[in-house]
């Protein structure tokens, strides 16, 4: 029997991955939530927003600032339970016994949940720049760079995604860990780094930042400190340059601990 | 082609799931694999099919390592390890489909692999509304589709109905001819009997016996008959002076359990002059199975399956 490739089993995982997501609706639901926001947003930048001083760069933040709840809701719709689901799911019984390296497996799958995202994650991005270029008449330089960055941080998210979904049995306990750590933990993080005063350069949602940072004019200082009454806080804004490295580093450190731990970790 | 364990051994913490397993299957055959619960069947299955790691040992197949080249060592195997479950929104065209793409091989044997397992009627409803053993049909064609030399089973039966099983079995003898080596893990000792060639038998995570059946039959053979005949028999005393007889114990007006002495050359002999006696004999069998008496000596007072 003749064998096949690493590269074309990888291939084929991440196309029945993407058909999975296709017929169990998940795609079609996240892009439903998708396009639903879509219309509230043009309805209330419409309704109270006034473009007439704003550059175009203002009026896409106004897109930009929900893109990051986005891409976290899209880690979680395509990665959630990607590898867990193999193991609480005992599909890893059809899966794991075929003649295929187990990262063939963890990167198919990544593919197609990255595939899936950046349908989603486009179509947005895709309507706040016909809005506003719509509104505005032109799109700038920076706005692009934001979508950039979403798609940065939209890969990094991911593969801690996949971290999180390789460590868990249960489909549920995964996705439902991630979605506490992504909406709150980073967050409370983030509030606590800042009252202590010390940078929060290990949290991805800060890095996230950058999104919305590299649309203002000028690029927003490093260190803001606010006193008020007895208390003291300091706020951050995340360079564009760290904001990379950090997304860059999560991706890296996450898709090598997730490729270690699927490779190694064993369906009993 | 074959698989092999050479000191194979799994361990969790202090417990040995499997200890030294020494064991070398090869040829076109089918081989069961018995023991009792926690004996070590299936985590030797797992070990071959790259499901488990070894703690230490080599599981070999057509002399490639499953840990260290896994993509030669499970080239032409065929899987069925406990119920696998299937991503449930994909249909069973679509799950063989996969299963071809991954190991690079035609799908022309598609629906034919699922005519056998009496799926096709399935093949494009989504699996997720699947009951368990169509779940085990599915799993059974996906280690069939691709035409491999060797396939693994683990309790292959489980979840099936009585004609399912029957159904299944008659599949696995089926590819014995075919010239396949299949290695099949079961309870259910007729079933072994039924299909399989040569038995390997495990307790608590070490081999105990590796023989033919024939060869297990002929050691374990139990040394009762129960005979039935058509009509009602009152003269018990014919029966027990014919050679070989023992003793006789009257079950009711047509049927006994005859105690005998000697192998199955005598067990012959003894219905041949009860025939030539004029006894007509409804049926004569064993009063159990060589292979179920192997079983219980050597694996003794421990819990049976």
């Amino acid at each position: 029997m003749s064998e096949k490739s690493s590269a074309a089993q990888l291939i084929t995982i991440a196309k029945y991955q993407f058909l999975n997501y296709i017929r169990s609706k998940r795609l079609f639901l996240l892009l439903g939530i998708t396009g639903a926001m879509s219309v509230i947003f043009l309805i209330v930048i419409w309704q109270y927003v006034n473009p007439e001083h704003m550059s175009s760069n203002e009026f896409i933040s106004n897109w930009a600032s929900f893109s990051t709840f986005l891409v976290v809701l899209s880690a979680l719709f395509f990665g959630g339970d990607a590898i867990s689901s193999e193991y609480g799911n005992k599909t890893g019984y059809f899966l794991f016994p075929n003649p295929i390296k187990r990262w063939t497996i963890l990167w198919g799958k990544f593919l197609a949940s990255l595939l899936a995202s950046l349908i989603v994650v486009g179509l947005y991005w895709g309507i706040a720049f016909g809005d506003t270029f719509f509104v505005k008449g032109t799109i700038e330089i920076e706005a692009y760079k934001s979508f950039a960055l979403t798609l940065l941080y939209l890969l990094s998210l991911l593969a801690l995604t996949y971290m999180f979904s390789s460590f868990f049995k249960s489909s549920a306990v995964s996705i439902t860990i991630t979605a506490i750590l992504y909406f709150f933990v980073f967050n409370v993080v983030n509030s606590i780094a800042m009252l202590t005063g010390i940078e929060p350069l290990f949290s991805i949602t800060y890095a996230g930042g950058v999104i919305e940072n590299v649309l203002r004019n000028p690029y927003p200082t490093h260190m803001e400190t606010l006193q008020a009454g007895g208390m003291k806080m300091t706020i951050f804004n995340v360079q564009l340059l760290t904001g990379m490295e950090i997304m860059l580093a999560y991706f890296i450190i996450s898709t090598a601990i997730a490729t270690i731990v699927i490779t190694y970790r064993e369906l009993k | 082609m074959y698989i092999e364990a050479v000191n194979l051994t799994k361990k969790y913490g202090n417990f040995y799931a499997l200890r030294n397993l020494n064991l070398r299957v090869e040829g076109a055959k089918c081989v069961g694999y018995l023991g009792p619960n926690g004996a070590g069947k299936t985590t030797t299955l797992k070990l071959f099919t790259n499901l488990l790691r070894p703690t230490s040992g080599d599981a070999i197949i057509n002399g490639y390592n499953v840990k260290k080249n896994v993509k030669k060592a499970l080239a032409d195997v065929g899987t069925l390890i406990e119920t696998p479950n299937f991503y449930p929104h994909l249909t069973p065209m679509e799950i063989l489909s996969m299963a071809c793409e991954l190991r690079g091989t035609s799908k022309r044997d598609i629906k034919d692999s699922l005519k056998k397992v009496r799926l096709y009627e399935w093949r494009n409803k989504k699996v997720g509304k699947f009951s368990k053993g169509m779940l085990q049909r599915l799993a059974l064609a996906s280690a069939l589709v691709t035409n491999p030399e060797i396939l693994i089973l683990d309790e292959p039966t489980t979840g099936m109905d009585p004609q399912g099983m029957r159904e299944i079995r008659d599949i696995i003898k089926e590819l014995k001819k075919g010239g396949l080596l299949i290695f099949m893990s079961s309870h259910l000792l007729p079933e072994v009997t039924y299909v399989c060639d040569e038995v390997a038998m495990i307790n608590r995570g070490r081999l105990i016996l590796y023989d033919s059946i024939e060869n297990v039959t002929s050691k374990f053979s139990s040394d009762i008959i129960v005979v039935e005949f058509l009509h009602p028999v009152n003269n018990i005393e014919r029966i027990e002076s014919i050679e070989g007889v023992r003793a006789i114990e009257v079950l009711s007006s047509s049927k006994m359990r005859i105690a005998f002495k000697g192998g199955p050359e005598t067990q012959y002999s003894i219905l041949q002059s009860l025939i030539k006696r004029g006894y007509k004999v409804v049926s004569f069998q064993s009063e159990s199975l060589a292979l179920e008496e192997a079983y219980l000596k050597l694996i003794g007072g421990d819990n049976i399956e």
